[in-house]
């Protein structure tokens, strides 16, 4: 393809414009450090620094990848110092501790795998996780062999793994479309999906499992065109690889096993383009991939991951539901609980944009590869995937569906990414042609395509993420990975010192996942004997109600975080997203409904201004005695 | 060196070095697991020669240097989740030892298979890209990339500094208090300074309204932990003992704890 574009390689030197890029975008990550120690400080400068920051680390590669002058070699620098780079912005978001929730789960695992040796420890905080070990059992072993911390160690560990999936990237686009220009585009492109700068990079098992699965499936790609002695080399590579994606992430494993279908299905019905050595080959892939994935959960991850995904249908389809027939009003786009946290207008504009664009890109982009497609069926099973995108973008309507549609995200945008470079090829090709000089998208062209690209990747992030989430800052109560601060992390490391590990706890949404994570206790959720857990906190008195579910749930130890009171929660709820009036709370926590505790039968164990520990024991006695 | 050993050392040198990482992670392991030299030994014993050996003893074709180096990566995951998920159903788990012996042994054979392929193809190690003729100065390349790879650490300490700082803000003195394992007459209390500067505070401690044990002068530099035992009167039914920690010169109680419930 790549002549046909009119964008072939240059005699251009093969580093290019390699270093002045580099130079460009380190100083974007400069920026963008500057710009989150500022926010730390809150000081008002903070955000304005950040975006153009962010900007000039994708924009500049962007607008090179572009260019028809780059060699193979430079392309593949640009990816892989995008990738990385875009790492480092992770990193700098918080580099001394870990602050997702997800991550602070797979603390827990790997926590769980260092004390008692094995696998499969519950884990109180994501049930599938101690099910899918290949993240921890990585980062326990650099842990064990050495004596880094987990979180140094998670840091290398999810480093390497974006260093292997910005290369693999560009080694499958480079497999699907047949052109390092467009390889090149994609792989920006993909990156630019709204899960990649953040979500894709914290310490959880997508973040190891993508970069694997996209390497097997370049690597069995690469097997179903080889020829001679050594044609299963890239087959036994693959399978290795595909083999360990299984353990790592159900969600990806499936994705993979889905795919080789697909692909085998387009390769049977491209029967004519495609030969029966290739399709025999697909079809072990295929069968091999699903073997593993059903055995894994035949025999290990089944009632976790039923436990973990099995609602998650049930709730989006609900949700689109209640819509349609309007029984509930939808989400207010770009707006937290009860109106808190309005995305500025600039953001909204980005936001829309991003979305925009890619809708418009898309069935140009699918026109512009349609013959290609006749001819193969891995470009074929890509540009298909792409169509799911405005789908995915459906459950985001709804309260329950934003998750889903969030993740989607890193999934279809394979198919996103071949799509839209295909879109620019075209603009490339016409604009090429237009100039008559045959060889070069015009600068005009460019930029506009360097823009849309940038906008694409700047609106996915402010879509994918809250206002208080994108940059670091103070503790902001019932507010995801910004109420993950110091003095909870400080109770919870107490409390795994002076408690008994394994404790029932209640406590709020936060604290639960510090003190599942870092304190090794068991936070307590859901409804017991009719009365939700949540209901001990959010009324103002200590009585009978609250007594019982101590009681019946068996609670040792309630923990209290004083700043919840007077705050509306930014993300809706303070306790569990089930609990009463959950994205419908106007009037703030009252102070006394956290106090009351103080008044009871409880015992004050812990104090450390904001956040208090009571022993249920003297309660516990009392009941057992009556 | 005779010729032909200096020639077959030349022509692997990749998997002499590999051969000498794993023998001095092995040899470095009891040593000292946590000095630094081991750790440097261990990270790519985990993140990169098993699959750099796996990869060399498939010997694949048409790969190039980077997919080679980046495939490594991926396969030594591979290998480390495949042979840790092993390691679970192993007598003693996933330990020290077992992860050791799994990941160098791996790496040892693969590297051998890769010796012995080699030497009855009459092969030589990895590729290497033809010389750079790019019309970039390399001191400029060179120059570029120092530039960058400081421009961003500086970004990436200014960060950490200003995380650092606010993480030791967030985190203000606790106080507890507990029943000590010795005994059911002994609590033990115990205050933690984790502000920013040092502190004196002076801690009471009462039964009821009668006092037990105080101290006036209790001071501690930022980070300071400090405990205590506290024999309180014989185990009653309606026991209330309570501490209260202030802040040196202070009336109000800056933080209190309790044992025998709060109401």
């Amino acid at each position: 393809m790549e002549h046909s574009v009119g964008c072939a390689p240059s005699r251009a030197n093969r580093w290019g414009h390699l270093p002045f890029v580099m130079v460009i975008m380190a100083v974007g990550l400069l920026m963008v450090g500057v710009a989150d120690a500022g926010a730390w400080r809150q000081e008002a400068w903070a955000v304005p620094v950040f975006y153009p920051g962010l900007a000039i680390i994708y924009a500049a590669p962007a607008f090179r990848m572009l260019s028809a002058g780059a060699h193979r070699r430079e392309r593949l620098a640009l990816v892989l110092m995008l990738g990385m780079a875009l790492y480092t912005v992770k990193v700098m978001h918080e580099p001394t501790m870990f602050t997702f929730h997800d991550e602070l789960g797979h603390l827990r695992t790997t926590s769980d795998i260092l004390g008692s040796h094995h696998l499969f420890a519950a884990n109180p905080i994501v049930q599938a996780y101690p099910y899918y070990p290949g993240l921890e059992v990585v980062t326990a072993m650099l842990v064990k062999l050495t004596g880094l911390s987990i979180f140094q160690s998670a840091v290398l560990v999810v480093g390497a793994a974006r260093l292997v999936f910005a290369g693999s990237l560009f080694w499958l686009f480079e497999e699907v479309l047949g052109s390092t220009w467009l390889a090149g585009i994609a792989a920006l492109i993909y990156m630019a999906n709204p899960s990649f700068l953040f979500f894709d990079a914290q310490f959880a098992y997508e973040s190891l499992a993508l970069p694997l699965a996209t390497t097997a499936i370049w690597l069995i790609a690469r097997w179903t065109r080889a020829r001679g002695r050594s044609a299963w080399v890239p087959a036994a590579l693959g399978a290795l690889v595909l083999a360990a994606v299984v353990p790592t992430h159900h969600v990806t494993s499936y994705a993979v096993a889905g795919m080789l279908a697909a692909l085998l299905l387009a390769s049977l019905t491209l029967r004519r383009q495609v030969t029966a050595m290739s399709t025999r080959r697909l079809a072990t892939a295929a069968v091999f991939c699903v073997v593993l994935v059903v055995n894994w959960n035949r025999g290990v991850a089944g009632a976790a991951t039923q436990a973990e995904l099995g609602a998650i249908p049930h709730q989006v389809l609900a949700g689109l539901h209640d819509l349609l027939l309007g029984s509930t009003g939808g989400k207010a786009l770009f707006q937290a609980s009860a109106g808190q946290g309005a995305e500025p207008l600039w953001g909204q504009i980005f936001g829309f944009a991003s979305v925009v664009l890619v809708l418009l890109a898309l069935p140009v982009g699918l026109w512009a590869m349609r013959r290609a497609a006749k001819r193969s069926p891995l470009l074929l099973v890509f540009l298909l995937s792409a169509v799911l995108y405005p789908v995915s973008l459906i459950p985001r309507l709804t309260q329950g569906g934003t998750e889903t549609s969030n993740r989607a995200a890193e999934f279809v945008f394979f198919g996103v990414a071949a799509a839209v470079a295909g879109c620019l090829w075209l603009i490339c090709r016409s604009s090429a042609e237009r100039s008559r000089k045959g060889r070069s998208l015009q600068p005009l062209a460019r930029s506009f395509a360097m823009t849309g690209m940038t906008v694409v990747f700047i609106g996915g992030f402010i879509v994918n993420w809250a206002p208080w989430s994108r940059l670091p800052g103070p503790f902001l109560p019932a507010a995801g990975d910004r109420s993950f601060a110091q003095e909870g992390v400080a109770a919870a490391m107490w409390a795994r010192d002076h408690l008994v590990s394994g404790s029932r706890i209640a406590t709020d949404e936060s604290d639960a996942v510090l003190m599942g994570s870092y304190g090794d206790l068991d936070p307590e959720r859901g409804v017991i004997d009719g009365l939700p857990v949540p209901s001990l906190f959010l009324s103002r008195t200590f009585g009978k109600k609250s007594r019982r579910i101590i009681v019946a749930d068996d609670l040792q130890y309630i923990i209290v975080d004083k700043r919840l009171a007077g705050v509306l929660p930014l993300r809706g709820f303070y306790f569990e997203a089930d609990e009463p009036n959950a994205f419908a709370h106007f009037k703030p926590l009252p102070r006394a409904a956290l106090e009351k505790f103080d008044h009871s039968t409880l015992t004050r164990i812990y104090d450390s201004g904001n956040i208090v520990i009571y022993d249920t024991e003297q309660l516990m006695n009392g009941a057992r005695g009556s | 060196m005779s010729r032909p050993l200096s020639l077959l050392v030349r022509k692997n040198r990749d998997l002499f070095i590999v051969f000498a990482a794993v023998v001095l992670a092995l040899a470095s392991s009891p040593v000292d697991p946590a000095s630094r030299f081991h750790a440097l030994l261990a990270v790519p014993l985990v993140l990169f020669l098993p699959g750099y050996a796996v990869l060399e003893a498939l010997r694949p074709r048409h790969l190039d240097v980077v997919q080679r180096l980046l495939t490594s990566i991926a396969v030594s995951f591979a290998v480390a989740i495949l042979a840790g998920v092993a390691l679970n159903w192993v007598p003693g788990g996933i330990n020290r030892t077992s992860e050791l012996s799994a990941l160098s042994g791996i790496t040892m054979l693969a590297a051998g298979v890769a010796w012995i392929r080699r030497q009855s193809a009459g092969l030589v190690g990895m590729p290497t890209d033809r010389p750079d003729r790019s019309s970039v100065p390399r001191r400029l390349l060179v120059s570029c990339c120092g530039l960058a790879a400081l421009l961003a650490i500086a970004g990436l300490a200014v960060a950490y500094r200003a995380a650092a700082h606010r993480q030791r803000i967030d985190s203000p003195t606790r106080l507890w208090l507990l029943p000590n394992r010795l005994g059911s007459n002994m609590l033990r209390v115990g205050v933690e300074n984790t502000d920013t500067g040092g502190r004196t505070y002076r801690l009471r401690v009462i039964d009821g309204s009668a006092p037990l044990r105080e101290w006036s002068s209790l001071a501690l530099p930022s980070g300071a932990t400090w405990t205590a035992s506290v024999v309180v009167p014989p185990t009653s039914a309606h026991r209330r003992i309570q501490a209260m920690l202030y802040i040196s010169g202070s009336r109000t109680p800056y933080r209190w704890v309790t044992e025998g419930g709060t109401g």
